[in-house]
């Protein structure tokens, strides 16, 4: 019988992790989302890394960082975000924008589109 | 800007409206099958091979490497990459394993990232939660069945199969665990 116990308070603590995690989640990705989404963004690139299971980062000068979730497509020729972003490249999105543009330093230009929260 | 960096630009913003002009859906009809409910059961979205140790005796860790897949996704490619997990947990597991693994993404396949392997708590990440039973004497053979919570508030939710070397927790030929993990991606062959 106490084996069953366990085995229940195990289950309860799951699901309710699961459900503390999965509104916390909804809520960060909002966050997220308005802070990327209202800000005008032209600088450059001061690092670009794997976070909060999508993409972080920031452009020089700035005090905090940016989170997004880019889509990999021929729009930037099948490269994800932070694999090809280095230190120094232009990074450009206005408010509202659909899209955001990577510039290298040899001219080229990386074009993401990105999710939306509930997409 | 130069004219030619313009110009280059708007191609490209108007190949995007013609994306955005596309139904969901649109594509050959290998890849609407591939990437269907049905072709995602078939073919996980994740799938991994590992080698590595637990030692849970009441309360402990464990290590594990893995060659990983993404499988669906715009990120799919048949190039793994390496990544290790560091694993704390409670129960009875002592084993030197090779694990099996297959899971999948709770949503939309056009969200599967390669990204969403790395799981850091230190970084602020809901670490993965998991929950192993085997039959041990010696050899081992079980299970685990695990869940990783998501930013946005979807879950991957997967299971292994662990075969190796391993102690039972008592006279029974039996160890059974549960914990919490992270995942580091070491290298991506992307």
């Amino acid at each position: 019988m106490k084996v069953v116990y366990i085995g229940i308070a195990i289950l309860i603590i799951v699901f309710v992790y699961l459900f503390t995690a999965q509104k916390i989640g909804e809520n960060r990705e909002r966050q997220f989302f308005i802070r990327f989404d209202t800000t005008n963004i032209n600088g450059r690139l001061e690092y670009a890394k794997i976070g909060y299971h999508g993409c972080v980062f920031k452009i020089e000068g700035t005090e905090k960082e940016f989170v997004f979730y880019p889509y990999t497509s021929e729009l930037n020729g099948n490269n994800i975000f932070y694999n090809i972003a280095k230190k120094g490249d232009l990074v450009i999105k206005e408010a509202h924008s659909d899209i955001l543009k990577l510039k290298k330093e040899d001219d080229k230009v990386y074009i993401y589109k990105f999710r939306k929260p509930n997409d | 800007m130069r004219k030619n960096d313009a110009r280059l630009i708007l191609d490209r913003i108007e190949f995007v409206r013609e994306e955005d002009g596309k139904a969901e859906g649109d594509g050959d009809w290998f890849s609407n099958a591939y990437n269907s409910a049905i072709g995602r059961m078939v073919v996980p979205d994740f799938l991994a091979i590992g080698v590595g140790f637990n030692g849970i005796a009441g309360f402990g860790g464990g290590t594990t490497i893995e060659a990983r897949w993404i499988t669906h996704g715009p990120e799919a490619s048949w190039k793994p990459m390496i990544t290790v997990t560091q694993s704390v947990g409670g129960g009875f597991s002592v084993a030197s394993i090779l694990n099996i693994e297959a899971a999948n993404y709770i949503g939309n396949v056009n969200n599967i990232t390669r990204s969403m392997m790395q799981t850091s708590t230190p970084n602020g990440d809901f670490p993965t939660i998991w929950g192993a039973a085997g039959v041990a004497a010696g050899g081992k053979i079980g299970v685990t069945g695990y869940v990783t919570p998501n930013v946005g508030g979807s879950f991957i939710i997967g299971g292994e199969l662990n075969m190796g070397a391993g102690l039972p927790a008592g006279p029974l030929p039996v160890n059974g665990a549960g914990g919490a993990s992270n995942t580091w991606i070491l290298y991506d062959f992307y």
